[in-house]
């Protein structure tokens, strides 16, 4: 048997063991190189202007994405990123990011990204099944993202096949 | 036995020199580090391609979401994620039950809130939740949907039971499921899903050996295999394993003190056999498991043969077949069958050994309404026979050789989600040929509001007796509960969450055993439906995920105040605690990976003071004495890949301070505790032959 007083050594230490465990969140600074990476792999018609993300909704992807955006382009074309809280204040662009809690607005920008060439690109489980384009999920506990073909190509883009063999093909 | 260790050393010898000659991957990224990832500026990462970046991506981990985000569908007929669903849930991954070198379900559920372990008959350790004994049909253990509890009493036997290396998750329901799976799940379900075709792709071979101080303490062989082929996932996975129980110095009842056995020189061993085959595409399912049990709980010298020992030995053969059968983007109905064969308790020449038959058939129907609302309802009808092996066995109900029950029920469910809120309501119905109508109404209100969700849940339900307890029963019935829940959870950040629950469970017509010494089946000993029971209490639970590892602290309490209690299980003269079980528990596990190969694990039981029956007073009659606190204490390490991709080592060490915590019966039965273990240091080899190709980018 444990005596009372070695038992609440045993337990004070095992606590502060825990509150010892400290570290950075890498993956939303990871999601924002894959969306830099994407647009190596997908090709939208020509259209004037900057190249034009889109972030919907709250995300530490947008502070990311800003980052990169200062020191990467599209080709030889500027990287321009914004914000939005909703289909209607949505501005012209070639890639939406939907964040989490955005989720939702999924249907409603469907209908204008195979209007306007757009890339959707989600982080919601199903999403692909859904319409978009690229979904980031957890796959074993890893982040990996999966990718339609046939969704990219409704909103008039083209992907390639080596952007195909690194995602997880969207099944319904 | 020693064959069985010469067969381990002879599988161990061969794997190293195979592992040997695998190609060893070699690129710069391949043996980067977490840390050395991690320490990589933006700019060095904007110059990798994407198919670098992606292998780098997989090599880190993700935060306490992918938790949250896991859909279960163990407590409601629709996949809800953990925060939604109506239960108060454990969920138990792979993962944490690889690093934490978990020999055993013992040792996984020592570290779920309110579980505790406790002794009951023959050699058989059953588990005791939130206060209450729940080995006695409480407790529904699933193993990939096949039930697993023996079909007489409905207990389950645990210890070196069921195979660790074959899980993949275990979902836990803390509390009632009756309305989802019918009178073994009146106080909690088990449900265990383990690996399938697609996530093993190849062969895992495992093998553990465990040294206690005394004796040896388990050797076990593991082997899984599976693929995917086409659209059929096939598996199939085989464990054999013998352990010792104990080591210590042991006097089986307390009125027979005269002749302690010495477990170290023998006399606690256990047996295992189970196999699982399984094969599934998009529509149709098939499982088969076999599942033989031995516990060695006694010896005699007979006059003729000599020593002879006693096993009590539990062998299942369970099979299902089921379709899914889509009509519609709406509609899906999927009919069901099972055969079970249950021998339990059998010992060699018993007159009363008994085996029995279950065939199942259900049929569900799943209707997707609307996206806020779906339903599901369905019928089954089950039908046990009861055989007598032996020539002159009789059942003491009918004084024949042949018992027959039959059951149907009916149950329904719906799923109603209203903004964030969602509302389960439902119910199921039983008819029994045996003891009639039994009812489990369930009405449950869930919220996710961003980072906090709430549950409230009310929940009947009953315990159906089975063939064993009829046959030595006074007239016996179902014991019907009702609980009540509450749970709070909290997601500090995105590694932090919190959640905390309380319960109230008000059990009436406890079914219990007597014995009051006589020799007449069902008048002086048997089962019998008698006073309330129940218990209330509260858990808590603090988990953290971060890139390097984990940490999950959690706390329990229970207490029988201000309730009837059965004089069996009650403590006397201390009207808070069960016979058996501790009132307070302490659970931590910690998991700190500082290399992507290498793993630190460790883990912690607090278990508080508990009071058993443990000898006999001057006047002959059993009195109890208090055991504890206990503070088990385990460490694991796993080296991954080591000398060769796929092969992994881990040492592990439990009961540090060898504290040897005995196994108390949580009632009067007259059986002496059954001494613990003592410290076990243990070695595991598994060699995965899916992690040589793990590189490979393309769709699992």
């Amino acid at each position: 048997m444990l005596g009372p007083s070695l038992c609440r050594r045993i337990v004070l230490l095992i606590l502060l063991a825990g509150i010892a465990f400290t570290t950075k969140a890498q993956e939303e600074k990871f999601k924002a190189l894959f969306i830099y990476n994407f647009t190596k792999h997908v090709n939208w018609p020509p259209r004037p202007g900057n190249f034009v993300i889109c972030i919907v909704g709250n995300s530490s992807v947008l502070e990311e994405i800003e980052s990169i955006a200062l020191k990467k382009t599209v080709g030889s074309t500027p990287i321009e990123i914004t914000k939005a809280n909703s289909a209607e204040e949505l501005p012209e662009c070639h890639i939406v990011y939907i964040s989490f809690n955005k989720s939702a607005l999924l249907p409603q920008l469907l209908q204008r990204a195979k209007e306007k060439n757009i890339l959707i690109i989600t982080e919601k489980s199903n999403s692909c099944t859904a319409g978009a384009g690229i979904n980031f999920i957890a796959h074993d506990g890893k982040l990996v993202f999966e990718i339609s073909k046939p969704n990219i190509e409704n909103c008039g883009l083209k992907v390639s096949s080596e952007l195909l063999k690194l995602g997880y093909t969207a099944s319904k | 036995m020693k064959v069985l260790k010469v067969y381990i050393f002879a599988i161990l010898s061969l794997t190293i020199p195979v592992a040997a000659f695998s190609q060893p991957v070699d690129t710069k990224l391949e043996t980067m580090t977490r840390e050395e990832i991690m320490q990589m500026s933006q700019d060095d990462l904007l110059e990798l391609s994407i198919e670098d970046l992606t292998f780098l991506a997989q090599k880190l981990g993700v935060s306490i979401d992918e938790l949250l985000k896991m859909k279960t569908s163990v407590a409601s007929k629709t996949a809800l994620t953990t925060r939604e669903t109506p239960g108060i849930i454990s969920m138990v991954t792979e993962e944490e039950i690889r690093y934490s070198g978990a020999r055993d379900m013992i040792d996984v559920l020592r570290l779920i809130p309110g579980f505790d372990f406790g002794y009951d008959v023959q050699g058989v350790v059953g588990v005791g939740l939130r206060g209450n004994w729940v080995h006695e049909g409480k407790i529904l253990i699933l193993v990939d949907g096949q039930q697993m509890n023996e079909l007489s009493y409905y207990n389950f036997a645990f210890g070196n039971h069921i195979p660790v290396d074959q899980i993949k998750r275990i979902e836990i329901i803390r509390g009632p499921g009756s309305a989802i799976y019918g009178g073994i799940a009146e106080l909690g379900v088990i449900n265990i899903i383990t690996k399938a075709g697609k996530g093993l792709n190849g062969m895992e071979l495992s093998a553990t050996y465990g040294q206690m101080q005394k004796s040896m303490g388990r050797a076990n062989i593991n082997l899984n295999g599976g693929m995917a082929v086409k659209k059929w996932d096939l598996s199939a996975k085989g464990f054999l394993g013998v352990a010792n129980r104990s080591d210590q110095v042991y006097n089986e009842t307390l009125y027979e003190t005269d002749d302690p056995v010495d477990l170290s020189k023998g006399g606690s061993e256990i047996k295992t056999k189970h196999f699982n085959i399984g094969a599934t595409n998009n529509n149709l399912s098939f499982r088969l498991i076999y599942d033989d049990y031995k516990t060695r709980y006694g010896s005699y010298i007979d006059s003729l043969v000599g020593n002879v020992d006693i096993y009590n030995e539990f062998r299942s053969i369970l099979g299902e077949v089921n379709y899914n059968l889509k009509l519609n983007e709406k509609l899906t109905i999927t009919p069901k069958f099972n055969y079970k064969y249950s021998r339990p308790y059998y010992e060699k020449d018993y007159w009363r050994n008994f085996y029995l038959n279950r065939y199942v058939g259900n049929i569900t129907l799943n209707y997707q309404v609307s996206q806020n609302t779906s339903f599901a309802t369905g019928f089954e009808f089950l039908n046990d026979q009861g055989f007598c092996i032996e020539d002159s066995g009789i059942f003491y109900a009918n004084n024949t050789g042949k018992i027959t029950l039959n059951n149907s029920s009916f149950f329904a469910e719906g799923t109603f989600k209203l903004a964030k809120v969602h509302l389960i309501a439902g119910g199921r119905i039983e008819n029994n040929s045996e003891y009639g109508w039994a009812f489990a109404p369930r009405i449950g209100i869930t919220g996710v509001f961003n980072s906090f969700h709430f549950k409230t849940l009310f929940s009947g339900a009953f315990r159906s007796p089975g063939i064993g307890n009829i046959d030595v029963g006074q007239n016996i019935g179902p014991e019907k509960s009702f609980v009540s829940e509450i749970e709070l959870g909290y997601r500090i950040n995105n590694n932090l969450f919190i959640t905390t629950n309380l319960y109230d469970i008000r059990i009436n017509n406890t079914i219990i055993y007597f014995d009051d010494g006589g020799s007449l089946a069902g008048v002086n000993w048997g089962y019998m439906n008698a006073d309330k029971s129940g218990s209330n209490g509260v858990e808590a639970e603090i988990r953290a995920k971060y890139t390097k590892g984990y940490a999950i602290i959690n706390y329990s309490y229970y207490t029988l105040a201000n309730r009837p209690v059965p004089e069996s299980y009650a403590v006397p003269g201390n009207n808070k605690p069960a016979v058996g079980l501790s009132q307070h528990k302490i659970g931590f596990s910690g998991n700190f990976m500082p290399t992507e190969n290498f793993s630190i694990n460790p883990s912690l039981s607090l278990l508080g003071k508990k009071y058993a029956y443990d000898h006999l007073n001057e006047e002959g009659n059993p009195e109890v004495s208090g055991f504890g606190p206990y503070c088990l204490l385990n460490f694991a390490i796993t080296y991954s890949n080591i000398l060769a991709k796929g092969l992994s080592l881990s040492l592990s060490g439990y009961d540090l301070l060898n504290q040897a915590p005995p196994f108390l019966q949580p009632y009067n039965g007259w059986y002496a505790p059954y001494p613990g273990r003592s410290r076990e240091i243990l070695m595991k080899i598994t060699f995965n032959t899916a992690a040589l190709y793990s590189h490979s980018l393309k769709n699992p």
